[in-house]
């Protein structure tokens, strides 16, 4: 059975490059978005299994689409996990804090970049 | 003619014609007036007061004869200053030493001379007062005492005259002194008046008393005069208005200057930030203070601005890296389809130098957040072992790497550490790539842990070509790297060591390196301890107003403390019948008397005699009563957080059983005896002279205290503050006992730091019993 993997990155270079590492895993179902609002809006009807989360993103960012998605029914349990460049460990922490499953940094490794993920899926 | 006798006294004779301003030439009238009564007594046409000088005689009264002087070589009072009551040369022809005198011979013809010696009081004889005649006479006894009269007179007028002299002497100095004060005050003026700092001089009731005109520039009062008003209105504090009399200040301010960030309030609502640093002085026994302040408002600004600067551009830069390293680590590992060998290795080559990039902007971030202060360190009690485990797994890609493997050589399972895991984990996954890349293929890398009396070192012992000599003094700096040629080097970003060292001093440790024998080289960490019973002390803290009682709360939590809050002193007494509180925190300022009464109970429990109790109070002296209470410590109230901190650093080193065991390291042995007499067998002194000595004693025993004199043979004293740990992980109680204070910074490392020339022993002696926190020495000290 496959898992829908949701990435989530304003930056569209970035974006090319996760969708590519993640569908190294022949498993995985992945599809992007470029900005919080749309994510909500796709995630709402898609219901991903995980969603993987940029940080810094224009209008809404990384903590408001989690708040966002949070509210839907039946997506208030789904693994979120961040993925940024800021990875001070209290950058990490308050990450955490918000409920999220797991933090990546970036530039991560695109060949086990499935991997990892993997790991977060319930 | 035979030259006139030099009187033995002559040095002492010229020193006093110098003091009475005698050697000018020229008459004064009183001495005329003598001369002239003389010549009219005595019916001689010549009468004279003269002083010998080192070459002539000189008239200082002069009747009848022509000349101001004459040289000393002819003079007749030449003589007369060698006799003690009068010499008279009845006929000066008939007497060989002046029959061929040229003032017998030639003008003014002396034929008769009478003269008597001035001798002031100390029996110099200063010159003569004496008559001459034309022809020769005698005189009579009545005569010769009428002569001598006259010459008593002269030497009056003459000892008259240094008192006057001496008067006008004094009233000059006066005049230079308040000149030359004048001058000071004028030059101290300008130094203030032109200094850039702003200074204020502040009365014991905080008012200004004085300042200069930067000071009024600085709070916007450009032209007025800052005179009168209270500091407290021009400057705050993040907790309130900055108040000088708050212990925080005048603990700190206590023989050093110390430095204070607040803000400054200026006349037009604005705000500035203010660096001050704070000194006292004492007036009139009352403690007044001297504020030095800049306005550093731009200088936060700058920094944080870098701090921004480097946090945005290390994020700015990751965007595109994250591209470049994603594809590049696609192609690389195939995923885009397969690679002809030159293009994976070309492709390899460049993803190897992004991941460098990466890794240097992480550590340039890292640095700047530690440096600035902004890092969060969150130790806490972690097993060695698993830590050690950890780092080396994580590490395996590097070693794989490099061809070499890594043994840990068997670690205490029990070992703890007092550490931040991720950030200790860092260090280690630092010095651990460090030694794989110098070490040569196919070499292993050792890891062992040791016991130290301060916690636990580990050591990374590598195979590697070594440190060379010239490099092992920039080992630590940023960007240092040893060998440029060395290939291997290009995978280091040259920060590693330096932000290793940077985590282990902030977490309490350090990093050192040595040369291994054998070649190669051992770096290590020192990783503090563990106060392992910490965990399980729980204070007891019960405080009149709410607020402070959250705050003591929130300290005592920090330091390690489980809490339990009494909202009454009666709760008090009810919770510490049913169990051991190991500290007591009381509020003095409500029910003084009830407070002590609660005290004397506890401490007649065996389970209570020697539990810490820190009372707070607005006033030390607020005793309630005299009594002695035998307590570990006083806070003033308000309670900031760091009078609670240092409250609590008294009771961190607890009792041991028996007489407490004091390290004493002084080089003059005087100091040495006098502590010992002061203590008065009350403790068991070990006492050394310099820091190898003390180093084997921290060894060998576990001392309750040391005291610590800076300036030793071979070092400072404080060079053995690393050392002062016991075997069971606490750490020594230090007291700085010297009459050097050039660290201002060492205040803060130790639990006090008395000046020799300021703190007497009794000071000592107080200090010492206070950090022993000993309730039973307090007593013995107390014969009530």
């Amino acid at each position: 059975m496959s898992s829908r993997i949701l990435y989530v990155d304003d930056e569209a270079d970035i974006r090319e490059i996760a969708i590519l590492s993640l569908e190294l895993d022949p498993t995985f179902d992945v599809r992007s978005c470029t900005c919080g609002i749309e994510a909500v809006d796709v995630a709402a009807k898609w219901d991903p299994d995980l969603v993987l989360l940029d940080v810094m993103m224009p209008e809404m960012d990384g903590p408001q689409t989690l708040a966002a998605l949070r509210r839907i029914e039946g997506l208030d349990n789904v693994p979120v996990v961040f993925i940024t460049a800021r990875t001070q460990a209290k950058d990490v922490s308050d990450l955490m804090a918000l409920g999220a499953a797991g933090v990546i940094a970036k530039p991560f490794d695109p060949m086990s970049l499935a991997a990892i993920v993997r790991e977060f899926l319930p | 003619m035979p030259a006139p006798p030099i009187p033995v006294d002559e040095q002492e004779r010229r020193l006093l014609l110098e003091r009475f301003r005698l050697t000018d030439s020229g008459t004064e009238q009183p001495f005329d007036h003598l001369a002239r009564t003389a010549s009219l007594v005595f019916g001689v046409p010549i009468a004279l007061v003269s002083i010998v000088t080192a070459d002539e005689q000189v008239f200082k009264g002069n009747c009848g004869l022509g000349a101001a002087s004459t040289p000393r070589d002819q003079a007749f009072c030449a003589f007369t200053i060698n006799v003690d009551r009068i010499m008279i040369v009845e006929d000066t022809l008939l007497d060989e030493r002046f029959c061929d005198n040229p003032l017998v011979t030639g003008d003014p013809h002396i034929r008769f001379y009478a003269g008597v010696p001035l001798r002031v009081s100390n029996g110099s004889a200063l010159g003569s007062l004496c008559i001459i005649d034309h022809e020769p006479r005698t005189l009579d006894s009545d005569q010769v005492a009428a002569l001598e009269a006259m010459a008593a007179t002269a030497v009056d007028i003459i000892q008259l005259r240094l008192g006057s002299l001496m008067a006008e002497n004094q009233f000059i100095l006066l005049q230079e002194q308040s000149e030359a004060l004048r001058k000071a005050t004028l030059r101290q003026s300008a130094v203030l008046e032109s200094a850039m700092d702003g200074i204020l001089s502040v009365d014991p009731t905080g008012l200004i008393a004085a300042s200069n005109p930067a000071a009024a520039q600085l709070f916007g009062l450009e032209g007025s005069d800052l005179v009168g008003h209270a500091i407290g209105n021009l400057l705050k504090t993040d907790i309130g208005p900055f108040d000088l009399l708050t212990t925080d200040f005048v603990r700190r301010v206590d023989g050093m200057p110390s430095h204070n960030e607040c803000h400054g309030l200026r006349g037009d609502g604005r705000q500035f930030v203010a660096e001050v640093a704070i000194s006292s002085f004492n007036l009139e026994g009352a403690r007044n203070f001297v504020l030095t302040l800049r306005d550093i408002t731009e200088r936060k600004k700058i920094e944080q601005m870098k701090s921004e600067f480097v946090a945005t551009v290390s994020h700015e830069l990751r965007t595109p890296l994250t591209a470049i390293a994603g594809s590049l680590g696609l192609i690389a590992g195939g995923a885009a389809g397969e690679l002809s060998p030159k293009v994976r290795h070309l492709s390899e080559i460049a993803l190897n130098n992004t991941t460098r990039l990466v890794r240097l902007i992480n550590d340039i971030l890292d640095m700047e957040k530690i440096e600035a202060g902004q890092s969060v360190f969150n130790p806490a009690p972690i097993s060695l072992s698993s830590v050690i485990d950890l780092a080396v797994q994580e590490n395996e890609g590097f070693t794989e790497k490099f061809e070499v493997r890594i043994t840990v050589n068997e670690i205490d399972p029990n070992a703890v550490v007092m550490a931040d895991s991720d950030r200790l984990m860092q260090v280690m996954a630092n010095l651990l790539s460090n030694a794989a890349k110098f070490s040569p293929q196919g070499s292993v890398i050792e890891v062992s842990a040791e016991r130290r009396v301060r916690g636990w070192r580990v050591n990374i012992a590598d195979r590697g070509t070594g440190i060379p000599d010239d490099f092992k003094s920039r080992v630590f700096e940023k960007f240092a790297q040893a060998d440029g040629s060395n290939a291997r080097n290009s995978v280091g970003t040259g920060l590693g060591l330096s932000i290793a060292r940077e985590i282990m001093t902030w977490m309490g440790g350090s990093v050192s390196f040595a040369d291994r024998t054998g070649g190669g080289t051992v770096f290590s960490i020192d990783i503090p301890d563990v106060h392992a019973d910490r965990a399980e002390s729980c204070a007891l803290i019960c405080q009149e107003q709410p607020d402070a009682a959250a705050r003591a709360c929130m300290q005592f939590e920090r330091a390690g403390f489980q809490t339990k809050l009494a909202l009454s002193l009666d709760e008090v007494r009810a919770l510490t019948a049913k169990r051991h509180y190991s500290v007591l925190l009381l509020d003095l300022s409500t029910e003084g008397g009830e407070v002590a009464k609660l005290i004397s109970e506890l401490r007649q429990r065996d389970d209570y005699s020697f539990t810490p109790i820190i009372l707070t109070a607005f006033q030390s002296t607020d005793t309630g009563g005299g009594m002695p209470l035998a307590v570990a410590n006083w806070l003033h109230k308000p309670l900031s957080p760091e009078a609670v901190r240092n409250g609590l650093k008294s009771i961190i080193a607890p009792v041991r059983p028996g007489r407490p065991r004091i390290l004493h390291v002084e080089d003059d042995a005087d100091v040495l005896r006098l502590v010992s007499i002061a203590l008065d067998g009350r403790a068991e002194l070990h006492c050394v002279g310099n820091i190898n000595e003390a180093r084997t004693e921290l060894t060998a025993h576990d001392f309750d205290l040391a005291i610590l004199d800076l300036g030793l043979p071979g070092g400072s004293g404080t060079e053995l503050l690393p050392d002062m740990w016991r075997s069971d992980g606490k750490p020594v109680p230090v007291v700085i006992f010297s009459a050097r204070e050039d660290d201002p910074g060492i205040s803060r490392k130790v639990h006090a730091v008395l000046t020799k020339s300021r703190a007497s022993l009794t000071e000592l002696v107080a200090t010492v019993e206070s950090v022993l926190n000993r309730p039973d020495l307090a007593k013995q000290e107390d014969p009530a």
